[in-house]
């Protein structure tokens, strides 16, 4: 490759005009003739059997066209990708909140709604399960019959956790609490389904996977696979939120039933009432250091809520476990990891897979220990930080780790950490300053010994215009553009010259879901495997044409180049005879994601070896009389291997930012004995613009080794994870008061202060 | 239904009859009469089946999510008295009921002479939402938590209302009753808000809680004007009145009785403070416990005070 053509520039999203002028169409804008308006039924208690359920008052109703209940799916009533625990319409017992009891398709909204309302169920109120560990006892009941409430017990250890503590010289030892939260995409979840003539099911989705979709839909129509098509259309943001599948499979089954096409998309509230929320735990974390602050020993204990069905808990222990040390050298670790069902919202998948929560302890120890041994935020975390070659305790040798103090120093340089005393700690006499920071790791991918990998489809046609067809979907993190830049680059035409199609399941091969910031490292790296032969088909034209040696030809910009010299060779001339002499101008490509062989042995289950580092400052204002906190300025370095597409790095970190804003100080989700208390964005508290201070911002590029395309790895879920503990940091800083739960709420904030209510600046 | 969100402080709760989590919106009727008589006439017909639409910022919300169930939607912003802003240096502020907040704070004589009403119409939602919400609306929506009824309050306005018996007026602080409810009696309407001439060396201000920084519902307001003596040491006049502590915005006499009872000072404010405090009687919801609004309508009385003086020793 030469000079830079597509990739590392400031490139505008395809689409980014019908998205901004409201011309792209997503769920909810689909529309087709004899379309009907899906819509399910939920029950009114958390935790309920089923007495009776009739409906057949809703059947009559003219303009119902499909009235569905468990007994009229042709296929499997339990779906969820790993283990398929969750009930697509309800059986008997209703578990929680968001269960669907019935599906209903009518000609207009107001029929659907009359047909729901027709619908008999006669439920007999069961007393729920709703403290996780109360549910733990003996004697608790069961949350789901036949099953046990421990979902997962798992330990997992290394080193001489015991004998580490016993000779520390401190100990830190907290309890935390982290709470439920919400997505809040804009988007609300939605599928429209179509029956084929051919009996086949097609469904627009706004989804992450939509081959795995494809998977649950057709084992819900008890359809093969390939009678089933999925077709991601513009998708307004998942973030984990639609990792699984939801109403699509609803869509699916009720046009199935009803013959004609059928769009369901969830109401607001009934989103937030419905889909997983992120785990909320509690945490006991023991941390013992030396007198000069090396770190000897992490022991903890966490606990979540899981709901009454599996979703990703599994998935989210398992990193909260392997990202519990951070990014330091921890020789002896004790982590053991508990899920416990309960009548409780589900739990799954949100934007870094439990490592904010993780992230909240393991940071808000570190400050905890600085200040008992007097040390320095900053110096303490570079003195245990690991780099290069540092062997992690999960056994995990790290590969480039140069960026987690580069991005310390970086950002303690950009915040101006040595002489932040000077802004003023006390403004007025009710308000404190306080600086904070948080560095931490993520993983990119899905972790050693699961199936992570992508194939694409890449075609040039006779004109040089290229057409990409990939299986990842684009929520709007951006993988449509960076497929687009590679492709662009390594084919050399312009970026304007490649069309990628939106992952549609007839047509392109399986990328697996857009999780884990995983797609630009698998996906692109298919892109650019695929190009090769395409490319050399190029070359060996104008090799031929030419004369010249063809390791003196490269293509850029739509263009041959002889020795750098622009030439008057097109690609599409060379496409076109390329076509004529019968070279391919297709291919596929495929990647899996590389580990090395020879590694020492990793002993962490599932472990990720490529690591986003990032460090993140804040400066907080806290009001000492009304407890609240104000964000005055937030530094962010984020290490991001290579950028293929600036604005998408930037653009990552400046969204996962604000939602680590409302992460830390006032999102979360009020639920009594099961039942959501704001579903509502009116009472779910979201940051807006003015809660979030103008980014600083600066992004490391540190190549991965092995495997990343150009060096480049993921960046959309370190973004969130430090910001709730370096915001705890700060507020620890300007107040002299720890805290341990989040949200950070300006009530939670005051009743810290109450013990010593604002203490005079340090 | 238990799932419904809890409803927000003093939204009229018309507990849904459906389980259905939707946002759809039945059909309803809508008319925009161009007299008052006419407005009051279909009112009086209707009795609770009719509301009126000013901005709807509130009532077509409530609509949708199935919180109030009417037939019919009376548009008053065809009729000109509602929609009369006038200011006289001598006479006073009028503020026709539909008036939106951005022809309040746009206008730059009222601007200057009610700071304090400004700071409140202009944190009533965002700048969309200000170019349709009228502070009609907002006081007749009766919500405990409502960001310009406790400015009214301090500021001394009247309430003027037309219906079948004729018009009357009413001090702003008997207009609200109960959550959601209001001194209105069937066919009547409001028709403006009146509001005394600044007097010399007066001051206000308003200041709410909320737990983010624009865009939400006062976790606790506090209004509060002042009318210095001429050397500006001592306060002759007082007002106070808070919001979101109480089933409706409340004046606090005693709060303002406080602060006329000497020489300025951290002490005599303290003593409003007090006197607020002990005129709190607020719930716990979401939005915060009983005893943080205890404690924040007393730092909020006190800032806004502090807030009152300022501006009435800079003139
Ligand atoms: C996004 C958003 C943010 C908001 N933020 C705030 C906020 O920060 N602070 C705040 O206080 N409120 C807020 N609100 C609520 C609302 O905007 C205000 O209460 C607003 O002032 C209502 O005015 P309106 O003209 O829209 O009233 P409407 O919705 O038209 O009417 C409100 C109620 O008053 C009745 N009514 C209106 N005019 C009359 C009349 N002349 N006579 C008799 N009855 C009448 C209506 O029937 C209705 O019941 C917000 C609302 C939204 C949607």
């Amino acid at each position: 490759m030469i000079d830079s053509g597509a990739v590392g520039r400031w490139v505008s999203a395809p689409g980014a005009y019908d998205i901004v002028t409201g011309k792209a169409r997503y769920c909810p804008d689909l529309d087709f003739p004899g379309m009907l308006i899906g819509k399910l039924l939920y029950s009114p208690h958390a935790r309920a059997c089923i007495r009776r359920l009739d409906v057949t008052a809703a059947r009559m109703i003219p303009g119902v066209i499909a009235v569905l209940t468990h007994a009229d799916i042709p296929g499997e009533n339990s779906y969820l990708y790993a283990e398929p625990d969750q009930p697509l319409l309800v059986v008997d017992e209703v578990r929680f909140q968001g269960d669907a009891v019935a599906a209903v398709a009518a000609i207009d909204e107001q029929t659907a709604d009359a047909a729901l309302r027709a619908i008999d169920v006669e439920y007999q109120a069961l007393d729920g399960i709703f403290d996780p560990l109360a549910a733990m006892q003996a004697g608790a009941g069961q949350v789901v019959a036949g099953k046990d409430n421990i979902m997962m017990h798992k330990t997992y250890r290394t080193g001489d956790v015991a004998a580490a503590l016993a000779s520390a010289h401190v100990i830190v030892e907290n309890t935390y609490r982290t709470q439920w939260a919400e997505h809040a995409f804009l988007e609300t979840e939605g599928g429209v389904g179509l029956v084929d003539a051919d009996g086949g099911v097609t469904v627009y989705s706004s989804c992450q996977a939509p081959h795995r979709d494809r998977m649950q839909i057709a084992r819900a129509l008890g359809l093969p696979e390939s009678r089933v098509r999925v077709i991601t259309p513009y998708i307004g943001g998942a973030f984990g939120g639609k990792d699984e599948a939801h109403v699509q499979i609803h869509a699916a089954l009720l046009a199935h039933a009803a013959r004609r096409p059928v769009r369901l998309i969830r109401g607001r509230r009934e989103s937030i009432l419905t889909h997983v929320k992120r785990h909320p735990f509690i945490v006991h974390c023991i941390t013992a250091a030396t007198r000069d602050g090396r770190l000897l020993a992490v022991k903890a204990r966490a606990i979540v809520d899981a709901g009454p069905y599996s979703n990703a808990t599994h998935e989210v222990l398992n990193k909260f476990g392997e990202f519990i040390g951070g990014p330091y050298t921890v020789k002896n670790l004790e982590i053991e990891k508990i899920a416990v069902r309960t009548n409780n919202p589900i739990t799954g998948a949100f934007r870094g897979f439990g490592a904010p929560q993780a992230a909240f302890v393991y940071e808000s120890q570190m400050d905890d220990l600085a200040r008992k041994l007097g040390m320095d935020p900053l110096e303490i975390r570079l003195l245990n930080g690991v780099d290069t070659g540092t062997r992690m305790y999960t056994g995990v040798v790290v590969r480039e780790g140069k960026a987690m103090k580069a991005s310390l120093r970086r950002a303690a340089e950009m915040m101006g950490w040595q002489q932040r005393g000077e802004l003023g700690r006390q403004p007025a006499t009710h308000l404190r300053r306080g600086w904070g920071m948080a560095t931490i790791l993520k993983g990119s991918g899905m972790g050693r010994g699961l199936p992570d990998h992508a194939a694409v489809l890449l075609e040039m046609h006779r004109d040089g215009s290229v057409v990409l067809q990939s299986g990842a979907a684009d929520m709007g993190q951006g993988i449509v553009t960076v497929l687009a830049q590679l492709a662009a680059e390594s084919l050399g035409v312009e970026m304007s010259s490649v069309h990628v199609v939106r992952a549609d399941t007839a047509q392109a091969p399986d990328a697996g879901a857009s999780c884990a910031s995983r797609q630009v490292m698998v996906s692109g790296n298919a892109v650019l495997r695929a190009a090769v032969p395409i490319r050399d088909s190029l070359l060996q034209v104008a090799a031929e044409k030419t004369g010249v040696a063809r390791d003196r030809l490269v293509l850029h910009g739509g263009r041959l180049h002889v020795d750098g010299q622009a030439h008057d060779l097109t690609v599409a001339e060379l496409a076109r005879r390329a076509l004529f002499r019968g070279y391919p101008l297709q291919s596929e490509g495929r990647y899996e994601l590389e580990y090395p062989a020879d590694a020492p042995e990793v002993t962490y289950r599932y472990s990720q070896e490529v690591f986003q580092f990032c460090t993140q400052i804040a400066q907080v204002l806290v009001d000492c009389e009304t407890g609240q906190v104000a964000v005055e300025r937030l530094v962010a370095v984020h290490d991001a291997g290579k950028m293929i597409n600036p604005g998408g790095v930037y653009g990552q970190i400046e969204g996962g930012v604000a939602q680590g804003i409302g992460y830390a100080l006032t999102e979360e989700l009020r639920v009594t004995e099961g039942h959501t208390l704001n579903a509502s964005l009116e009472n779910y508290v979201i940051p807006m613009a003015l809660d979030i201070p103008e980014l600083e911002m600066d992004v490391l590029e540190m190549p991965e080794p092995l495997g990343a395309p150009l060096g480049a790895k993921g960046i959309a879920e370190s973004p969130i994870i430090p910001t709730a503990p370096a915001i705890r940091n700060a507020i620890l800083d300007a107040i002299g008061r720890p805290l341990y739960q989040l949200p950070m709420t300006a009530e939670r904030v005051l009743s810290a202060l109450d013990a010593a209510p604002c203490a005079d600046p340090a | 239904m238990l799932w419904l969100a809890e409803p927000p402080l003093g939204h009229k709760l018309n507990k849904a009859k459906t389980h259905l989590w939707d946002d759809s919106m039945k059909d309803i009727d809508y008319t925009a009469p161009r007299t008052l008589a006419e407005a009051a006439a279909l009112l009086n017909d209707k009795g609770d089946r009719a509301r009126i639409l000013a901005g709807g910022t509130d009532i077509i919300v409530q609509l949708r999510e199935h919180r109030r169930d009417l037939d019919l939607l009376v548009d008053v912003k065809n009729i000109a008295e509602v929609n009369e802003l006038t200011f006289d240096p001598a006479r006073g502020l009028r503020i026709g009921a539909a008036v939106p907040c951005y022809r309040i704070y746009e206008n730059k004589d009222i601007a200057k002479a009610y700071p304090g009403l400004i700071d409140a119409v202009s944190l009533v939602g965002g700048v969309q939402i200000q170019s349709r919400a009228s502070v009609g609306g907002n006081l007749c929506n009766a919500s405990p938590a409502a960001d310009t009824t406790p400015m009214l309050i301090a500021l001394e306005a009247t309430c003027h209302i037309a219906g079948p018996q004729g018009p009357r007026q009413l001090p702003v602080e008997t207009f609200c009753t109960a959550p959601g409810r209001t001194a209105l009696e069937r066919g009547e309407l409001l028709v403006s808000i009146d509001l005394p001439a600044p007097k010399p060396h007066s001051g206000a201000h308003y200041l709410r809680f909320i737990p983010r920084n624009e865009m939400d519902i006062a976790v606790v307001g506090a209004g509060a004007s002042v009318v210095l003596d001429d050397k500006k040491q001592k306060c002759l006049a007082a007002r106070i009145g808070v919001g979101a502590v109480a089933p409706t915005p409340l004046l606090v006499p005693d709060a303002g009785a406080a602060l006329v009872d000497g020489a300025l000072s951290d002490a005599l404010i303290d003593k409003a403070v007090q006197a607020a405090r002990a005129a709190a009687k607020p719930i716990s919801d979401m939005r915060g416990t009983a005893e943080y609004r205890k404690h924040l309508v007393g730092v909020l009385v006190k800032r806004a005070v502090q807030g009152a003086i300022h501006r009435a020793r800079e003139k």
